[in-house]
């Protein structure tokens, strides 16, 4: 869908009036940030006007002796982190294309965190928010101190919300201090069972990496993986497991053994110790940017323990129903998955959706399209099944929004 | 049932209000309080003000839960849920004559799945009964307030409770994952799920610290933490408070982030050392209590690395605890400090506020001050990790012109956070007490935006009436005999 016009807010002045005007006309408003999830969420009822927020990047205002930041919406994240690095600090979530992606539009998407395992979710990194609600009314929740219990949490409300209920338009975050030290294990398996047997003996363990990935499919192969070529003798392999392991040099260098020797006594056929910068292009596979756009891409979540088992279901259906395999992230240490179908044609689509959804019933969780042809997108709800708590919803929606001007229909049960 | 007491029964049911009789025809009339002696000890939680409810009740079941909210419902009477009372900001407090609903029955914790590091419990689960059985698969459950003796699961989730470990492991809304809740018009409905993700609104994070006032949680859903391999506790003494806070900053800026950071000053320690004798340096004027966990060698480096910056700092003494029972006996006297107040004066009053942390050094000396000008003594024992105070303001209760100056006191010591950048509370919430403070943070439209949560989850003013938001009551006002009621020093109070 194309809006009818753009506006570019300069502050948050500007950002109130223009919603402020959109809501006097009755015209339909999307917020953007980095543009990196504009594919996510249910096709809007009606689509007017664009709020392009990344004018507003001006402010970060960065307090190391607090390990806080307060910073404006349309800032990037990977500019905030080259920032906060230079005091040794750092944003603990990390999620897909960080360049692009902005603070705003990460909190309003909620995407997936690579670092889960250890850091949560997004929300659990957002102290306070200034926000902007339909009308043009600025209104502010929680604060910028780490500990606050000061009326009710309306930046939870707000984090993941796609922008129906207000227009984040500046953000209160917690930091961590980088670690001194962080390695990547690669190790390379004959299946993606091994690489899930491996990830339980290091979930096990007293170490806790601050990322665990299984990587499989054309999409994530050994053999795709950027800088880490897999050795010689081990072409053979399907999947791959991702451990980021990081502390004090001592610290590191203990994990890293435990989680080479868990991957030999699951039958790796090979690994790599790998720095940093080598590993980034690695990550970024985890993170999902080197799926398919034009495929389909499920977030499933589930419980840990569910995972080895999903994958199986997962590499069986690909092999035996869509016509091209699927890549996937999966994280068993907190029982996500980023499942991404290629398509040969609107039929596949269907059936990778029904399959996803599916599965997610199966196991209990929950699943969501992030991305998929714009054709099948009436026929399903993006976000799957909500259950009773879409009534309180709706009725949240019908508090904040009653004139439907903020992304409508674009939310779970189409809200 | 001899025919006797039957026929008693039946003449005592005569004088039973119509609310009484419905709840009694779904709860157990042993679980349904009204006699008007029985009802005083539910009037007043851990806080000063004080309410009488028209009824209580203490459901076996979250259907029970769900009957006696719409009974309530029915008859016009606002529900009041509680844990264990020991809220220290009224929340508990049943204004408006209403039915406080005690959820200290739903005390099981229904399933420990270690595998993937979840527990489900229900709400009157005292919090630190959780990580005692969860010890068994070397797991825990990090928020740990001060009263995790004494308080419940569902009391931290309508407060957001943290502790001294919420510096590194996040409070309440941090570790559930979802919660079933009676709502409003008495249906039970799911927030969240039991798993990391939940599609749609996060309504979860929308009622964690709501106070009670959105609904009541039958269930709760809680992420577990692995047991660290190592803990190190230590103690630093510190001549003056100043080298303290500074040693605090440079922990901090040192890149590490300890599992707890806690500080207590020269009258504080008086007052434990009365009680709990631990020998601390007689010429320390501020000891830090600082705890690191995580793999040996990490705990080893840090630990390493925070004695030499307490050293730096002029650090008159540093302990290390040597074994669990050290490191529990260090616990004991912080975690027990409030309740060794006793032995300073009569009466204390306890504040919760929270400054930036690099500007806790001022906010002391401010603190220090605004008690100075008052002529009141304050003790000062506070979570100096994430900059949250608690000056504890130390006064004999049968002076009136004493109590009004504590009351101006802690306005005071609250403004003063406010104008820092920080909150009116770190995790005893607003209740009773802070609502009439909430303008010094909060704009009216910013008030206004959280006002629309009660319709949207069909509450209204139908549960916890009169909490949180400017205008439902004063604080002291709802305490009726004239000037006591505020703490008696003694009594296990905890923060």
């Amino acid at each position: 869908m194309t809006p009818a016009r753009v506006e570019r807010p300069n502050s948050l002045d500007d950002l109130s009036k223009a919603l402020a005007e959109a809501h006097r006309q009755g015209l339909a408003c999307i917020p953007v940030g980095g543009g990196t999830r504009l594919a996510a969420g249910n096709t809007p009822e009606r689509y007017d006007v664009a709020i392009d927020l990344a004018g507003m990047s001006s402010m970060i205002d960065h307090v190391p002796g607090d390990l806080t930041a307060v910073v404006d919406a349309g800032v990037r994240i990977q500019r905030l982190q080259e920032i906060l690095a230079t005091s040794g600090q750092r944003l603990p979530f990390e999620i897909a294309h960080p360049h692009k992606a902005t603070v705003g539009g990460a909190l309003a998407s909620n995407p997936l965190n690579l670092t889960g395992i250890l850091f949560g979710s997004i929300r659990d990194w957002v102290l306070g928010m200034k926000v902007v609600l339909a009308d043009g009314t600025t209104t502010k929740t929680g604060g910028r101190v780490v500990k606050n219990v000061q009326g009710y949490d309306l930046h939870r409300l707000h984090t993941g919300a796609f922008g129906t209920l207000g227009v984040i338009a500046e953000v209160a975050l917690k930091l961590l201090p980088i670690p001194d030290t962080t390695r990547t294990v690669a190790a390379w398996f004959a299946s993606s069972q091994d690489a899930a047997v491996a990830a339980k003996t290091i979930l096990d363990s007293p170490i806790e990496p601050e990322a665990l990935t299984i990587l499989a499919g054309p999409e994530a192969q050994p053999g795709t993986l950027g800088a880490a070529q897999p050795k010689d003798g081990i072409a053979g392999s399907t999947a791959a497991l991702l451990a980021r392991l990081a502390g004090g040099p001592a610290a590191v260098s203990r994990q890293v053994d435990m989680v080479t020797g868990a991957a030999g006594a699951a039958a790796a056929d090979g690994y790599e110790i790998i720095y940093p910068q080598e590993a980034e292009p690695l990550w970024a596979i985890a993170r999902g940017e080197s799926f398919d756009p034009n495929g389909l891409t499920a977030r499933i979540t589930v419980k840990p323990s569910a995972i080895p088992n999903l994958l199986e279901e997962i590499e069986k259906r690909g092999a035996a129903g869509l016509t091209k395999p699927p890549s996937y992230a999966a994280h068993p240490g907190f029982g996500a998955a980023i499942v991404n179908w290629p398509l040969a044609k609107d039929q596949d689509a269907r059936d990778a959706a029904r399959f996803a959804f599916t599965m997610a019933e199966r196991h209990r969780g929950h699943a969501v399209i992030e991305t998929c042809p714009a054709a099948i997108k009436p026929e399903i709800d993006v976000f799957g099944t909500i259950g009773p708590s879409l009534e309180i919803m709706k009725r949240m929606k019908q508090q904040f929004d009653p004139a439907r001007i903020l992304s409508p229909g674009r939310f779970a049960g189409r809200i | 049932m001899s025919p006797a007491t039957k026929s008693k029964s039946r003449s005592a049911a005569n004088a039973k209000p119509p609310l009484i009789r419905d709840l009694e025809r779904v709860i157990d009339p042993r679980f349904v309080i009204w006699r008007p002696e029985d009802l005083l000890v539910y009037e007043y939680d851990g806080s000063i003000d004080r309410s009488i409810p028209a009824a209580v009740t203490v459901p076996g079941s979250a259907e029970e839960t769900a009957a006696a909210v719409r009974i309530a419902k029915r008859h016009g009477v606002p529900v009041v849920p509680r844990g264990a009372g020991t809220g220290l900001s009224g929340g508990a407090v049943p204004l408006r004559g209403s039915l406080v609903v005690a959820m200290t029955r739903l005390n099981r914790i229904l399933e420990i799945n270690a595998e993937n590091k979840i527990a489900l419990v229900e709400p009157g689960v005292v919090n630190v009964e959780l990580s005692n059985a969860a010890a068994e698969y070397d797991l825990y459950y990090a928020p740990d307030p001060s009263s995790q003796k004494a308080c419940t699961i569902g009391g931290n989730v309508a407060e957001n409770a943290g502790g001294p470990h919420c510096l590194a492991y996040g409070v309440t809304t941090n570790h559930v994952l979802g919660l079933e809740v009676v709502l409003a018009d008495g249906s039970i409905t799911w927030l969240g799920s039991d798993m990391r993700e939940a599609p749609g609104y996060d309504l979860r994070g929308a009622f964690i610290g709501s106070e009670g006032t959105l609904g009541i949680a039958t269930k709760i859903a809680v992420r577990l933490l692995k047991t660290p391999e190592a803990v190190q506790t230590m103690l630093a003494a510190f001549r003056s408070l100043d080298d303290a806070s500074q040693a605090v900053s440079d922990v901090i800026a040192s890149g590490i982030v300890p599992a707890a950071l806690e500080m207590m000053d020269r009258t504080t320690i008086d007052a434990c050392e009365t009680v709990y004798r631990p020998g601390y340096p007689p010429d320390a004027q501020a000891v830090l209590i600082v705890e690191v966990d995580g793999l040996a060698e990490t705990v080893a480096e840090q630990s390493a690395k925070i004695e030499t910056l307490c050293t730096g700092n002029n650090a008159s003494e540093i302990r290390r605890a040597q074994d669990p029972q050290q490191r529990a006996d260090l616990w004991a006297t912080r975690k027990g400090a409030i309740g060794a107040m006793g032995t300073l004066a009569p009466n204390y009053y306890l504040v919760d506020g929270v400054v930036p942390r690099t500007k806790l050094r001022d906010a002391l000396a401010k603190v220090m001050e605004i008690g100075a000008e008052l002529n009141l003594k304050i003790a000062n024992v506070f979570h100096a990790g994430d900059g949250n105070l608690h000056p504890c303001i130390l006064f004999d209760e049968r002076d009136p012109a004493q109590v009004r100056r504590v009351i101006e006191c802690g306005e005071r010591i609250l403004e003063m956070c406010a104008e820092a950048g920080g909150a009116l509370s770190g995790e005893h919430g607003i209740g009773i007490e802070k609502q009439a403070y909430m303008p010094l943070v909060f704009t009216e439209a910013d008030t206004q935006a959280m006002s629309r949560l009660r319709p949207a989850f069909g509450a209204e003013e139908s549960f916890n009436p009169g909490k949180v938001f400017p205008g439902g009551a004063v604080h002291g006002e709802t305490y009726g005999v004239k000037e006591t009621g505020f703490h008696r020093t003694g009594t296990a109070d905890v923060i």
